[in-house]
């Protein structure tokens, strides 16, 4: 066992924070009072190299791999940077761009990684519907061959980066009677005819993000966007990047733990009531401590599901328990955050307001956590253990 | 970075596995009932190398690997792996770190082979802070005599060698209570809620002889410091095996019992519980090994990161024992219920060597820094 980080590592992960933290964090925190997306910023991310952290460098990235993705990301919520902002980035990078690199062919990723990584094309990715989430077997998105097109009819919900995506990977049903091999992946670009996009979706947080319905009229697709083989869409996309996601895209949440700390820490010795700092309260205190505790397990959760991942160790569980602990450790933190700065917590000038509405997607999105509890369970229980009786 | 034990530890963990699957863990309900020390435990633990584990030849411990092992049979039999631990790990980690050439000499082979028993006392009848010290070292000319009393010592009929935190001229020295030089007089057994497999007994100190080999060298608190920091670390492990014991037994008992027709595992409320034990004690491991290693680096966050994994392994087991307990319902309440044991075990570990609300003292204080 041995947990220590390279020293280029340590060295990346503090120079992503102070880019963050002076070139990054004002916008997007301005952009997210304002609900809306910053092209500055995700500008300033792509050319600081952030877009292009898991792909090879023909493409135009560095082959960071896991474990440095997740430093880098853990580096922009450390910077005080929103949810909204890295879950855009997320939701191109890792679950449009890793696809296309991993299951995609040599002329897509030539297509398509280049100018992801420039930042002038953003991803998104479409799985959920309007009635279907995480229980995959209720999609009713439908694709069909048709000559050298395949013709998709149907919608897809809550798709972050919806209005402003070049691009989507989007699952539909090819074959309704193969179940979940009935289902293949596409990448949909926003000009193909018949793609269209709702009006923007109001959110209670995450709101420097911008998110909406996409929408499949008889939507032409050339047949050399299929992504990987047909049927082959839910399982080949699911597994290449269930690991990425839930550590990749959680990653800022747990650097956004230290940073909420750091503010309670700060906030607590100013504050002064009964005549001296809040922070010499015990009732105070002991929120700190068990905020402390959540910035360590959430940490280890979170490198062990990208340490795996990057040693080519199957991380399923691992992965589940860090999406279900860092979302619900999370939300307990800000909960209390917001607790111990009172009226001002409640406020829009204090960056745990914002935490505090953002981390409430965490135990809903890729899987609630009740979805984490049955994955993690069914992976646990032999229920033919005790045979019928 | 590497999350995964070494080919050594798995070897130990596997071995430690089916001695204490096969000797240790059916007896767990007697070694409750019984209320003594487990003297045939203890032997065939000894035999197996248990106690040598943190204790190695040369070098430095690998408390990783005791980690590990303390996790193995906690999960066994917690009673055990307390008596264990208050000898090898924390009374002859402290003789290890802090013991003259000759005191280490004397006991760490014994204590490392299990022909010692070891002991530790911190707790003054007022209380374990430092300033609650009462017991009283006065300088002799060969040495000390000790008077005063200390409660709640694990091992204190059985110890050969007891590491004893006094106060000398005011100022906090830490010393080595020999059995054979007498002068102490051992307390009843005291009834306990759970751990009643590793009793302990209030100790009374009259002018005890403690030679000068015997004062453990260096700063006395700092010493006083690293004896619960190694016993906090001990009783993170402890709270994981407990946890670990209660995730098994709710899982075993989920699967088979049928209500309703189905296997009550089938059911979110009973599923969901099982899935919670499993991954709040994962985490509680994980901070335990992390914590370990920290130690091992000699970073400076080691301390606080002790304290993390024995706060979150130790309410971890409480909140374990209570969900296994509930899922066996009427049946936990019973006597006989493995669970009912582990409720009453898992009890002690949110307690010892630092109470939770010490813990989240010590963890917010290094939080706050010096500034405050």
């Amino acid at each position: 066992m041995d947990f220590k980080l390279s020293e280029e590592q340590i060295a990346f992960q503090k120079s992503v924070e102070k880019f963050a933290r002076n070139e990054i964090a004002p916008l997007t925190t301005e952009a997210e009072r304002e609900s809306r997306f910053s092209f500055e910023a995700w500008k300033k991310m792509a050319d600081f190299g952030m877009m292009g952290l898991p792909f090879p460098e023909k493409y135009g990235g560095s082959e960071a791999g896991v474990l440095t993705t997740c430093l880098g990301m853990e580096a922009m919520g450390r910077a005080g940077v929103d949810a909204g902002s890295t879950m855009a980035w997320g939701a191109s990078t890792i679950l449009c761009g890793v696809p296309i690199w991993l299951l995609g062919n040599e002329e897509q990723r030539e297509q398509y990684l280049p100018k992801m990584i420039t930042g002038e094309w953003i991803g998104g990715m479409g799985l959920t519907e309007p009635n279907a989430g995480s229980d995959a077997a209720g999609m009713q998105t439908t694709a069909v061959k048709k000559g050298d097109k395949y013709i998709m009819n149907g919608s897809k919900m809550f798709i972050t980066n919806g209005p402003i995506g070049h691009h989507f990977v989007v699952m539909a049903v090819t074959d309704k009677d193969a179940g979940h091999f009935g289902m293949s992946a596409f990448i949909v670009d926003a000009d193909f005819p018949g793609f269209s996009v709702s009006k923007e979706l109001d959110k209670m947080g995450n709101r420097a993000s911008v998110t909406s319905e996409l929408i499949f009229e008889d939507c032409e697709i050339p047949e050399k966007n299929l992504l990987g083989q047909p049927g082959m869409g839910f399982i080949g996309v699911g597994k290449t990047i269930l690991e990425w996601e839930r550590s990749c895209l959680i990653a800022a949440g747990v650097g956004g733990l230290q940073f909420l700390l750091n503010d309670n820490v700060q906030y607590s010795k100013e504050r002064h009531q009964f005549g001296k700092p809040i922070a010499h309260f015990q009732a105070m205190k002991h929120k700190l401590a068990d905020m402390r505790v959540a910035v360590s397990a959430t940490r280890l959760l979170l490198y062990r599901v990208a340490w795996m991942k990057d040693n080519n160790q199957s991380a399923m569980m691992e992965a589940s328990m860090n999406k279900l602990m860092c979302s619900e450790m999370g939300m307990r933190v800000c909960e209390e955050s917001v607790q111990l700065h009172g009226g001002y917590g409640y406020m829009k000038e204090y960056a745990c307001e914002r935490a505090f509405r953002d981390a409430k997607l965490g135990t809903i999105g890729a899987g609630t956590s009740e979805v984490q509890r049955m994955i993690i369970a069914k992976m646990l229980l032999n229920l033919k253990k005790g045979g019928k009786k | 970075m590497d999350f995964n034990l070494n080919k050594e530890q798995l070897d130990l963990q596997k071995k430690l596995k089916e001695l204490i699957a096969s000797e240790i863990a059916p007896k767990a309900g007697d070694t409750d009932k019984a209320g003594v020390f487990p003297a045939g435990n203890w032997k065939k633990l000894a035999e197996a190398g248990y106690m040598a584990i943190t204790l190695p030849k040369e070098g430095a411990t690998d408390w990783i690997t005791g980690v590990m092992a303390v996790e193995e049979l906690a999960t066994g039999c917690p009673s055990t792996a307390l008596c264990a631990g208050a000898s090898a790990w924390i009374c002859g980690g402290a003789i290890a770190a802090y013991g003259s050439d000759a005191a280490k000499a004397k006991w760490l082979p014994k204590l490392a082979s299990g022909e010692a028993v070891g002991a530790y006392a911190i707790t003054d009848p007022q209380g374990s802070h430092l300033s609650d010290i009462t017991l009283e070292a006065a300088k002799t000319s060969s040495g000390y005599e000790l008077s005063g009393s200390k409660s709640f010592v694990t091992n204190a009929s059985k110890a050969d060698v007891i590491v004893v935190i006094a106060k000398t001229e005011g100022e906090p020295a830490v010393f080595i209570v020999e059995k054979e030089a007498g002068g102490y007089e051992v307390g009843e057994a005291i009834q306990t809620l759970g751990m009643k497999g590793a009793p302990c007994a209030n100790i009374t100190f009259n002018k005890c002889p403690v030679s000068e080999d015997n004062k453990l060298l260096g700063d006395g608190g700092e010493i006083a410091s690293k004896l619960l920091l190694l016993a906090r670390l001990h009783t993170a492990a402890l709270s994981v095996g407990i946890g670990r014991a209660a995730f098994e037994e709710g899982k075993n008992y989920a699967e088979t019992r049928r209500s309703g027709g189905k296997p009550i595992g089938a059911y979110q409320e009973v599923a969901f519980k099982i899935s919670d034990m499993y991954v709040e004690n994962d985490i509680g491991r994980q901070l335990s090994y992390y914590a370990a290693y920290m130690l091992m680096q000699g970073d400076p966050e080691a301390d606080t990161e002790v304290s993390i994994a024995k706060l979150y392994a130790s309410e971890t087991a409480g909140r374990n024992a209570n969900r296994a307990l509930q899922i066996f319902g009427g049946k936990g309440y019973t006597l006989d219920a493995a669970v009912e044991r582990i409720y009453r075990d898992a009890r002690y570990v949110e307690i010892a060597d630092g109470s939770s609300e010490v813990q989240r003292m010590k963890i917010a204080n290094a939080a706050l820094g010096e500034d405050l």
